[in-house]
């Protein structure tokens, strides 16, 4: 049995998933990689260091459909997975504006 | 970099650093496509035609025109206008049908004309008319050519777009 294939059916083996995110001020990106019980908000954190960019008050996570995962941020990408929330990892970053 | 600016009027950057600046930013912002490709157009050096979507419930439709003008970019946003396709611009009250109604959201609105001025203003802090009127705003949303590029501007507009704001087009 490989190694790959024996992490994989270890009970609470850790998987590595990859993940993008668009930056909705400019539509810069980031793909990387992060495991499986990483946090939706620890991978958001992460998403903005590979971004360069600071989080903004009001700023909204979203999978790339635009719904809003603000009531998943304490999920793990696995419960995420299992939940089937923003199957295809591709997320987005919206700023408020001001306006009307 | 420009300081963001508050309580001033917009002023006109020079054409060559708008240009510029538009085409460092118009890679990123199309993530790579090709204008062709999305069916944009770009008229004149600092101006951008741009399809966009009013996207009803159940998938249906309805076709806009944007015209955004780079005049004052990068320090400040693009001016952004919903145009008649025939002439490529907006004339009030004639135009009033190729505006799309924008509701339940105080980050955007469409104005077919603001107060007694016959000018349309998309009313959000990431288009040039909003300062330009000299509205209203928190600190916190001003534009700031160190986090914003036009994609802001797109994105906003085609948040607006999209249900539970977008409720078709404005009445004439």
């Amino acid at each position: 049995m490989s190694i790959e294939a024996e992490n994989m059916t270890k009970p609470g083996a850790e998987h590595d998933i990859r993940v993008k995110f668009t930056y909705l001020n400019t539509n810069d990106s980031a793909e990387f990689h992060v495991l499986d019980t990483n946090t939706l908000q620890a991978t958001w954190n992460t998403a903005y260091n590979k971004l360069g960019e600071a989080p903004r008050q009001g700023d909204e996570l979203q999978c790339g459909d635009g719904n809003s995962l603000m009531g998943d941020l304490a999920l793990t990408m696995a419960e995420l997975r299992d939940r089937h929330i923003c199957t295809e990892r591709h997320f987005q970053i919206r700023s408020e504006t001001g306006g009307a | 970099m420009a300081p963001v600016m508050t309580g001033r009027p917009p002023v006109p950057t020079t054409p060559a650093a708008a240009i510029a600046a538009l085409n460092a930013h118009l890679p990123m912002v199309l993530e790579g496509r090709a204008l062709e490709y999305l069916g944009w157009q770009r008229p004149t050096p600092l101006s951008l035609l741009i399809p966009v979507e009013g996207i009803r419930d159940g998938c249906t439709s309805d076709p806009y025109l944007l015209r955004l003008g780079f005049t004052c970019y990068p320090d400040w946003p693009p001016s952004t206008q919903f145009v008649n396709p025939s002439t490529l611009a907006y004339e009030y009250p004639r135009d009033v049908k190729y505006l799309p109604r924008i509701e339940g959201t105080n980050e955007i609105s469409v104005h077919a004309q603001f107060g007694a001025l016959p000018i349309q203003v998309v009313c959000c802090s990431a288009t040039l008319e909003f300062y330009e009127v000299g509205h209203g705003v928190e600190d916190r949303h001003l534009w700031d050519p160190a986090v914003h590029n036009f994609a802001a501007t797109l994105n906003a507009v085609r948040r607006g777009l999209r249900p539970p704001f977008y409720k078709g087009v404005q009445a004439t």
